[in-house]
This record gives C-alpha cells, structure tokens and sequence, in this order.
C-alpha cells in the first residue's frame, strides 16, 4: 500500500504540463535516435546533457529516462524495415523481424515489437518499485570496501561482455580511470595533471569527453566515405495489430523475455543488448521449431524486443539504489545528476522521493505515448531514414558545440570536446571501445575515494576488501569474470 | 591491423611512463594513507603492463592471415576542416555573437557537405534561427552579444 501511495505521489509530479511535455519530448527523440542508425541512446543523451543543466533535476531525468527506453522501441522499426538496427539492443530483431517484413508481414512484426515493448516495459516499471526499495535497504550494509567491490565487478563484467578485445576494453577502462583522477584530489586538494589549467583543474568534464567520443567521432566515421547504407524496405503496412495466433505465439517469449530482461538489466555491465541476446537464445532453445528462428519467427521479435525494453527499467535499481551505472547510458543519467549535485545511494529514494517516484511514473506514462507514436506513425518513422546525412551531420555538430559551450561559456571546453572527438574517431579505427573509457571515467572519482576510505579504514591491508562477507563476494566473482578470458586468450593466442 | 596495434601499444607504453612519472612527483603517500599520486601510479603501472603485452602479441599474431589492408578513399580534408571549423566556432563565437558565427559556420559545414547554394543559404539562416530561439530563448542560455549587441 506504502508502494501505491508513492506511486500516486509519483504521478501528481508527473502529470503536471512541463513533465509531460518532457516525458513526450524524450520518447520523441528516443523513437527518432532508435530510428536513425548510426545515433545510439548514450551519444544522445551525452548530447542532451548540457540542455538538462537549465532544466530542474526531475524534468531532466524523466526526458533523458524517455530518450532510453524510447530508442528501444524506435530501433525495432529499422532492424525490421531496413535490416538495419537503429541501435545496438535491436541487432537481434534484424534476424528474424526483417525475415518476417519480406514475407509481408512487417505489420505485425512491427506490431507485436510494439505490444510487447508495451507490457515488458509496463511489468519492468513495477518490478522497478518494488526492487529498488529492497536493494535500498541492502544497500545501507555497503560501506566503502562494498562499493569498490562493486565497483571492480561493474568494470569486470563491462569488459567481459565487450564485443572486442579484452585487453584493449582493459586499457580503456584503466585509461577512464586516469582520466578520470585529473583535476584536484578531493582529499588533499593538490593539482594532479592540470598544468596550472584552470579548466582541467575541475576535471575533464564527463560532458565534453562523451560528446566527443560519442557524437563528433561518430559523425567524423560518418563522414569519411559517402557509402548509403541500406535501403528502406518500400511496403504498405496493412495490418498493424497481430492476429490471434501472432498472439499465442508471442505471449510466452514476452513474458520470458520481460524476466530475462529485468534479471540481467540490474547487473551492473547488464543491458538491453545482452537481455536481447540472451532471450533469442532461451526462445530457439525452447522452441519446438528451432529450425524456423532467423526465418521470420514471430517469437525471435517478441522475446528480444520485450527483453531489451524491460533491462531499461532494471538498469535505474542499482543507480537508484547504489549510485553504481549498470551501463555507460546509466552512467550518463548519473552524470546529469551529478550535474544537478545530486549523489544516488541508499537514501536516494527517501532523500529524493520526487525525483524518484516522478521517473517511475513517467514511464508508465511514457510507455503509452510510445504505443501511440510507434504504430499508427510508423509510416513518418520511416521517411526519417530518408533525411541525406548532409542535412543531419551540421545539427548534430552544431548540437554539440553550443551544448558543450553552454556548461560553463568556456572554449576550452569545446576544445576538449574536439581533441576527445578526434580521440574516439582514433579508438574507431583502432578498434578500442569507447563504452569502458566512458564508463571508468564516471565511476573513476567514486572508485578511488571508496578505495582511499578503505585503505585508511585498514591502514593499508587490502584483505578488507576479502574480510566482509558482501565484499569477499564480489570480488571472487569479478575476479573470476576478469580472469576468464585470460584462458581461451592464452589458447587460441587471442588479444 | 597488426601495425595499428603496435603503434597503439607504443603509445599506451609511452603514456605509462609519462603518468607514472608524475604521479612519483605528486607523491603516492603509501597503503595506509594513501597520497594523491596513488592511484594514477597504479593506473600508470597497469597500463604500461598492458601495453607490453599488446606489443609483444603483434609480433605473434604476423605469421597468422593476412594483414587487414589499411582503409582507403577516407576525405581526410572534409574531416580536417570540419575540426578545425569547430575550433574556429568556439573562438569566435565571443567575437562576433551566436548569430553570426552560427551563420557563417552552417554555411561552410553545409558547403562542406556538398549541399548546394539555395539549399545552404536557407538551411543555415532556419537553422541560426531556430538555435536562437531554443538555446537563448527557451533555455536561457548566455551567449556573448558580440558584434550585433544581442
């Protein structure tokens, strides 16, 4: 009952005109970025957050919160239509979903993509309540060796799950740390590698990094040939809603999908594009015709894209609740709200109930918007793909600059913008992955001041960190994950 | 893709010793009460393992396929004038205002990206406009006056 009065009091913030014209405004955007290949929800968002400045907290959270579960359900249309993902979570959806478009049945691909984002998105909100308010209180056991447990975990499984090399996501992370560590030592307040800057004396600054390395070094890769990719499947969407057996085909690979989805969404390095993954994998494994997946079986949509939108929910319980990202769009989000001096933690919720119960409830209310804008729009969805990048590209650019400007009104700052976007259009071409940088960079300040306050709290012993039981835990399991690679590594002579 | 790895881990290597060196000037203090120079020596440290290890394995990987061919037909002039453009943006931009620079640096991007004239001409003065109204009026932002006064 306590849950159901917060939520009331969840929807009074939301439904005020502002929060819902920023609700609708960040699904909008959400549902373009996941349309339009090549802008992915953490370079959108890292664009947006220098706009989120000049908004009060809630608003900025509730229209960037949009922005990510509302790319996922935009990126479904593409991966069906043009064999295309608009995003990485819907990669899986171009296999059978675009099968299913040839065979004229892109309606109701589109269609069930849609319903069960809807209702796994919808389950995952309420799940969110319940899950966050018990880790919460977990999470007041966690004391600094916890954290820095946790921490190491959330960095081992992100660059155990890279798609790359292991090693290189581990330079990149060790890199985002360093970077992470200029500007002055919160402790003793020296100077580290700022070199009398009075701009790199506050740090490099999360927004300047992300938008380089996200948004200009995109642009730069996007600039470098003319090639168009793909081309829009050219078909009359004639029916939208999927019939009754689409239906009891679907219903199971939705459900599965929205717990699949939920479970890995909350690990830390969990996302939608391992949630989608791993539903494809459970329905063609459950599947009494495996052998129709990847030939435009209707479950191949219903599970992953149900997946990817429920993890989208599940990834705010560890930030909400630890102040730990599960994921570098997450660690962005954590950005903004550092930007607005807020630190998510345990008390959290009880210290920030309208900004949390406002989130919650804006996505209820932005997963409506989403099923109204996602089916009957999908035909002015699709004449987005057809914008030449020549138009796009100068927005994106432009974007960029006067958000980064607008921080502080310091050139400086958009000059680091420029180097970090030549550095990420470097980290492209040298097949470095920019999510780990990124992501270290966040947590590297949380990251060392925990491990300070540990190795004061034991005078220099690191068996701190194996002594507590919580702690012991995840290190043995961040370990183990860290170390796994080393071995097929060593095999196969990998790198 | 060998050579880019060599060159790569040649750089992280180098990186390495520049941080560790000034991380022992910072002064890393010691476990037990650690100093601001600790964790950058620790990152240095790690980082230059790292980077060892990449350069060693190239020599390992030489004997196995082909060399990945070094990608061709990239502009790298439009990539080169698009940064420095943006540079240019943010140095004028005290200089002569929002509107103006805005203008100016549509107009070459558009150019830049082969649209033409009558294209370039409207997309940039909507798009000036439309910044305007956006980020000075809706949001609030402050710009520099510059040359217009406003």
């Amino acid at each position: 009952m306590d849950v159901l009065g917060h939520l009331a009091f969840g929807f009074s913030v939301v439904l005020t005109l502002s929060n819902l014209g920023y609700c609708f405004l960040g699904v909008l955007v959400g549902t373009l970025v996941g349309v339009l290949p090549g802008l992915g929800p953490a370079a959108t968002i890292a664009l947006l957050l220098p706009s989120t400045l000049h908004l009060n907290h809630t608003s900025a959270v509730i229209m960037l919160a949009g922005v990510f579960y509302g790319a996922m359900y935009g990126g479904s249309t593409t991966s069906i239509l043009v064999n295309l993902p608009g995003e990485a979570a819907s990669v899986i959806t171009c296999l059978d979903g675009h099968q299913m478009a040839l065979q004229g049945r892109a309606g109701p691909a589109l269609g069930i993509a849609a319903f069960g984002s809807f209702i796994s998105g919808t389950l995952s909100v309420v799940a969110l309540m319940i899950g966050s308010t018990l880790l919460s209180k977990v999470a007041l056991r966690f004391g600094p060796p916890e954290y820095t447990s946790l921490i190491f975990l959330s960095f081992s499984i992100l660059i155990y799950l890279s798609s790359g090399s292991t090693l290189k996501a581990t330079i990149m992370a060790i890199v985002g740390i360093f970077l992470g560590s200029i500007g002055q030592d919160l402790i003793t307040g020296d100077a580290r590698f700022s070199y009398g800057s009075l701009t790199l004396l506050d740090g490099v600054g999360l927004v300047p990094v992300a938008m380089g390395t996200f948004g200009i070094a995109e642009v730069l890769e996007n600039l470098e040939s003319e090639a168009r990719k793909g081309s829009v499947l050219h078909t009359k969407f004639k029916n939208l809603l999927p019939t009754l057996q689409d239906w009891k085909d679907s219903i199971g690979p939705i459900i599965r999908g929205t717990l699949i989805g939920f479970f890995v969404g909350i690990l830390p390095g969990g996302g939608s594009v391992v949630s989608s993954f791993a539903s494809y994998a459970v329905e063609k494994r459950l599947s009494k015709h495996p052998e129709r997946f990847g030939k435009g079986a209707i479950q191949g949509v219903a599970g992953p894209e149900s997946a990817n939108n429920s993890a989208v929910a599940a990834n705010f319980i560890p930030l909400v609740s630890l102040g730990i990202p599960a994921n570098i769009v997450m660690a962005l989000i954590l950005g903004a709200l550092m930007i607005h001096g807020i630190r998510p933690g345990p008390l959290f919720i009880q210290d920030n109930p309208d900004l949390f119960w406002g989130v919650v409830a804006s996505m209820y209310v932005g997963n409506v918007m989403l099923l109204i804008l996602n089916l009957p729009l999908i035909g002015v969805w699709v004449r987005f793909l057809s914008i030449p990048y020549r138009i796009l590209f100068p927005l994106i650019l432009l974007f960029c600059l006067i958000g980064v400007y607008s921080l502080n009104n310091n050139i400086w700052e958009v000059v680091i913008m420029v180097i970090f976007g030549v550095v990420g259009y470097l980290m492209r071409k040298f097949r470095y992955e920019a999510a780990p940088f990124v992501f270290a960079l966040v947590l590297s300040p949380i990251m060392e001041n925990n491990l300070r306050q540990s190795l004061l709290m034991s005078e220099g012993d690191f068996s701190i960190f194996f002594t507590r039981p919580l702690s012991c835990s995840l290190m043995i399991v961040g370990g183990i994950l860290f170390s796994l690679p080393i071995f097929p590594w060593m095999r196969r002579k990998q790198m | 893709m060998v050579k880019y790895d060599r060159v790569s881990a040649l750089f992280w290597v180098a990186m390495a010793i520049a941080i560790c060196v000034e991380s022992i000037r910072l002064g890393p203090g010691s476990l037990s009460v650690p100093g601001p120079g600790l964790i950058p020596l620790g990152c240095g440290i790690s980082l230059g393992i790292l980077g060892l290890i990449v350069f060693a394995l190239t020599f390992k990987r030489m004997g196995e396929g082909k060399e990945v061919p070094r990608e061709k037909g990239i502009q790298w002039q439009k990539l080169i004038l698009t940064l420095v453009s943006l540079i240019a943006y943010a140095f004028f931009l005290n200089v002569l205002g929002l509107q103006i620079v805005t203008l100016i640096w549509m107009g070459f991007i558009c150019r830049l990206g082969k649209m033409g004239w009558r294209g370039t001409v409207f997309f940039s003065v909507v798009t000036t406009f439309s910044c305007y109204i956006l980020f000075a009026y809706c949001l609030g932002i402050r710009f520099p006056r510059g040359i217009l006064g406003f």
